[in-house]
């Protein structure tokens, strides 16, 4: 009931995806010329080394390329990701930001690694690099922080300032993290993330609550839409009467838990 | 807490920072570790060597742009500006999705599942991955599970999703991660929200399972499992955070929201 919406559109999502599929999937487009291919290509039949330094090369030869040489690099010698990107950004420094977001969406569990890596080799611009990094891979964006933080400890506040900025959901976490990776900043870290961090910070969880919903009812795609759900939900005869939420055991670490988790009696009116 | 997390790899996939945090704490207190302790931990490195190895054998599968409502937009990486979402776009790892008012995004993965997102909503699809297999010869509609492995992780930086997943195999993963919590899906319908409050703040998540299960996880290290016809919800408490190990920003915060008569 309240997957209508989704479900209807499965099927044509197949129809749609299936050429895609066939044609290779996502593989990035890159705008490389041949030659430039065929250098990577080259280097990376030797070893990894090559190829990074192939990609210095080619980086620093036409510098707007940087960010496509290292991700074509990367699928290439996807274990060498960190330091392609190293290499690419300083062929081509000016890049470096977007050098490290492209590469770390070609290999985003090396996310941290990776803008650690270009943040070493243009340190002056390690906070936008932990930015942009964060902006590829958010969920690490407390790791890419305290980590780059602790490659360019001199810029540490910048850095956890830079990606609060871009992640304003997680700037209590990354604040968090990076202090505990430069301690020796933890006061400037403070100030300037509680700076920019006024208006939005996500915030410590402990309080899960369950409820029940009514039934999940088959609907048929074939059929119109429903009206508009009404905020009033109604009972039908299939509803079935909710049952005490389950508490959850809070979290070991948490301060005095809430004396209630939250249940959510939700009826839920079809949002299909 | 320990034993069944490095016991069950598909465990560990949804809680994996308070595990580790209590291991690493018994290291540094010198305390025995027990033999029982070091033979779960063996079997944990062997789980992540096994995930290892089916992320290894898998490349970054299609994701296609269904439908679009509104006028959404796409940014690349670290971009400031955007581009319309145009039906058929395939979409890359690492690309932020922002709905808007009244705009929705429906995105199909190679997997088979559906992910729409909703309005006033910023979600990044972090990494797709898939293990190849032969599109000509299946028809992905008709199929119940996915067509082979896969490991899909999202972030959902505030707002609302709603996906319909085809039964994952074993070894798969589709995690949707955000700012208080992750929901582990094993294929099932569900539908995760993520509410802010009127300063931006992520003030709720909410986990709504209409069939299957879900494995909801907080920041802060709880669980619980969710299944068909029952929600979840997660509240931030913003007065209760002297536990963490900054403090400051608690403070100020604790401040705004009680200041001083």
């Amino acid at each position: 009931m309240i997957l209508q919406s989704v479900r209807t559109q499965q099927e044509s999502a197949a129809s749609a995806l299936t050429p895609a599929v066939l044609q290779g999937g996502s593989v990035s487009s890159t705008n490389l010329t041949q030659a430039q291919k065929a250098s990577i290509e080259d280097a990376a039949q030797i070893d990894a080394e090559n190829v990074v330094n192939v990609v210095r090369q080619l980086a620093s030869e036409q510098p707007s390329s940087a960010p496509d040489i290292a991700a074509y690099a990367v699928e290439l010698a996807p274990n060498a990701a960190a330091d392609i990107a190293g290499a690419a950004a300083s062929g081509a420094p000016d890049f470096a930001p977007a050098i490290a977001a492209s590469v770390a969406s070609m290999a985003p569990p090396f996310a941290a690694q990776i803008a650690a890596s270009v943040a070493l080799a243009v340190p002056s611009s390690a906070p936008q690099i932990a930015a942009s990094v964060a902006s590829a891979v958010p969920s690490s964006a407390p790791q890419i922080a305290s980590t780059v933080a602790a490659s360019v400890p001199s810029a540490a506040a910048a850095i956890a300032q830079s990606v609060a900025q871009a992640q304003p959901q997680q700037t209590e976490q990354i604040a968090a993290q990076t202090s505990a990776a430069v301690p020796e900043s933890a006061g400037d870290i403070a100030t300037q993330v509680q700076a920019q961090g006024e208006g939005g910070t996500a915030t410590n969880t402990d309080k899960i609550g369950i409820s029940d919903l009514p039934p999940v009812v088959p609907t048929n795609p074939t059929q119109p839409p429903p009206p508009a759900a009404t905020p009033a939900p109604t009972s039908t005869p299939t509803q079935p009467t909710p049952t005490p939420p389950t508490p959850t055991p809070p979290s070991p670490t948490a301060t005095p838990p809430e004396p209630t988790p939250t249940p959510t009696p939700t009826p839920n009116p079809s949002n299909a | 807490m320990n034993y069944l997390v490095a016991a069950d790899c598909e465990a560990y996939q949804i809680e994996d920072q308070s595990p580790k945090i209590t291991f690493m704490n018994s290291l540094r207190s010198g305390r025995q570790i027990p033999i029982i302790l070091l033979a779960v931990i063996f079997s944990f490195v062997a789980c992540l060597r096994a995930q290892d190895t089916n992320t290894s054998q898998m490349k970054r599968g299609a994701i296609v742009v269904a439908a679009v409502q509104g006028k959404p937009k796409i940014f690349k990486p670290g971009a400031t500006q955007g581009k319309n979402v145009t039906k058929g776009m395939l979409v890359q790892q690492g690309e932020k999705i922002l709905t808007g008012k009244a705009a929705t995004v429906s995105l199909a993965f190679e997997n088979g599942s559906v992910i729409q997102v909703e309005p006033d909503s910023s979600f990044v699809v972090e990494e797709f991955l898939q293990a190849p297999w032969d599109a000509s010869a299946m028809d992905l509609s008709k199929m119940k599970t996915e067509p082979s492995n896969s490991k899909l992780e999202t972030f959902l930086e505030y707002g609302e999703v709603t996906s319909g997943v085809k039964k994952l195999n074993k070894g798969s993963s589709l995690n949707v991660t955000t700012p208080l919590g992750t929901a582990g899906i094993r294929g099932t319908d569900y539908q995760v929200g993520l509410q802010r409050d009127s300063n931006g703040a992520s003030e709720s998540l909410s986990v709504t399972v209409a069939s299957g299960e879900v494995a909801v996880s907080t920041s802060s290290g709880g669980t619980t499992s969710v299944t068909g016809g029952s929600s979840a919800s997660v509240t931030s408490t913003p007065g209760s955070m002297a536990h963490l190990p900054w403090s400051a920003n608690s403070q100020a915060r604790r401040f705004r929201q009680n200041p001083p008569s």
